[in-house]
């Protein structure tokens, strides 16, 4: 989707603030909502694509008005309530009950959640699927093919349109586009290195490069005929 | 068409809200305190820069090991530091006199957590993640204060793929006499995001 989230190449965030001596988490609720995430995935309530594109759908506003991990928030719960883990009505129950002292939150002295989380992370994180012949070879000229996905996608909207040379074959791995909608298309991946005056003109790129990881549907054979 | 669903919106009360979704999340032994306890101290004492130094500074003392850390794949990181080598996978990118990478995730903020922790509240900003692909020689300059000369070409790696990766920075000159364990107190988590680069101003006072 052509969401705020794309943000690579906009103008108008100003200067990069930085904070001396951060801390892992600002506030402890924050490690809290890392957990919930963490225990949504662990458990298979819902996967990285599915998450990623959770925080993708967060009105503009909303996502630029939002802490990091307030927009973490908003997408694990969307998820915890979409995949019927957790019914929205008693959610806002238990938060008024909690807030008001007037429930406790529960004893789990004996739970083994936290082996199960971990046993199921190393599946989240599997992206390899088994090996497909690639299209394009390391040397290749590619162009990003023009797509505008309604659903989640890995490819970003500054690199479309824009032609490169395969780098490096990645191997087959999940498609994002597929996996975030349920399914589980597989295709090889490719690291294109783009020319910095091919993405941002040559009037305004500074020298160098861009390198993004593209799986096989978001490119075709570079044409000879573009100027 | 994929049907997109309604998306979700920003949370009112954050803390609250995430105390009720944990308490529910317990109760259906998704999530235990233990969980959050263990999840929240990996990322505050185990998993932070320093495993990404010492990688750093074994590749400037074994140049066997620098080969097979460039080759890529996360086993020889593995090799040096303990990380979850099944959960994430990592490439790490070489500066030269000549190059200068840079890493950034423009579409969310993916991070090599396993090497560097997790990413400053910099890395996951607008500023830096629009900036740093169409404006990183301006960025670095006015933003982080690295001037680099126009003749070092700047390489970034937009990390949108479940790869992730990690600047090798240079060796500082005059630093040749230094023990492994003396160079992993030279190297920085900036330099390993590109962010800074080490070089001549990061070499000790003769």
């Amino acid at each position: 989707m052509d969401g705020i989230h794309d943000l690579g190449g906009m103008d108008g965030f100003g200067t990069v603030e930085i904070e001396a001596d951060e801390p892992v988490f600002h506030e402890p609720w924050e490690g809290w909502v890392y957990s919930l995430q963490v225990a949504g995935m662990g458990n298979g309530a819902f996967n990285i694509d599915e998450f990623r594109h959770s925080i993708e759908r967060l009105p503009p506003a909303d996502y630029l008005e939002s802490s990091y991990y307030e927009r973490w928030l908003a997408g694990v719960e969307q998820l915890f309530v979409e995949k019927g883990v957790l019914d929205p009505d008693a959610i806002a129950e238990r938060q008024a009950a909690l807030d008001a002292g007037e429930a406790a939150f529960p004893d789990d002295a004996n739970s083994d959640a936290y082996g199960r989380i971990a046993a199921g992370l190393r599946e989240t994180f599997d992206v390899d699927r088994p090996e497909r012949e690639p299209a394009f070879a390391a040397g290749d000229r590619v162009r990003v093919r023009n797509l505008h996905p309604d659903g989640h996608t890995r490819c970003p909207g500054y690199a479309r349109r824009a032609e490169g040379v395969v780098e490096a074959v990645r191997g087959t791995e999940v498609v994002p586009d597929s996996r975030a909608h349920g399914g589980d298309d597989a295709e090889p991946v490719y690291n294109v290195r783009f020319d910095a005056a091919e993405l941002w003109g040559p009037e305004e790129a500074e020298s160098g490069g861009v390198h993004l990881d593209l799986w096989e549907r978001y490119l075709e054979p570079a044409t000879e005929s573009k100027s | 068409m994929t049907e997109i669903p309604e998306g979700p919106s920003r949370p009112a009360d954050p803390k609250s809200r995430a105390r009720a979704i944990q308490s529910l999340l317990v109760e259906k032994e998704l999530l235990s305190t233990e969980a959050v306890d263990r999840i929240v101290s990996t990322y505050e004492e185990d998993l932070g820069p320093l495993n990404g130094k010492r990688v750093v500074a074994r590749a400037w003392t074994d140049p066997e090991y620098e080969e097979r850390l460039l080759a890529g794949g996360v086993s020889a990181i593995a090799e040096v530091v303990d990380v979850p080598d099944d959960l994430i996978d990592v490439q790490v990118v070489q500066n030269t006199p000549e190059v200068h990478n840079l890493v950034v995730c423009t579409l969310c903020s993916c991070y090599p957590w396993a090497v560097l922790g997790l990413p400053p509240t910099w890395y996951k900003s607008p500023a830096y993640r629009s900036k740093a692909v169409r404006e990183p020689r301006t960025m670095l300059r006015e933003d982080f204060g690295v001037e680099l000369p126009e003749d070092v070409e700047i390489e970034v790696w937009d990390s949108n793929s479940e790869l992730r990766y990690m600047v090798l920075p240079q060796r500082p000159p005059g630093t040749e006499g230094m023990t492994e364990d003396e160079l992993v107190g030279l190297v920085t988590r900036d330099a390993m995001v590109g962010v800074e680069r080490l070089g001549e101003a990061a070499a000790p006072e003769p």
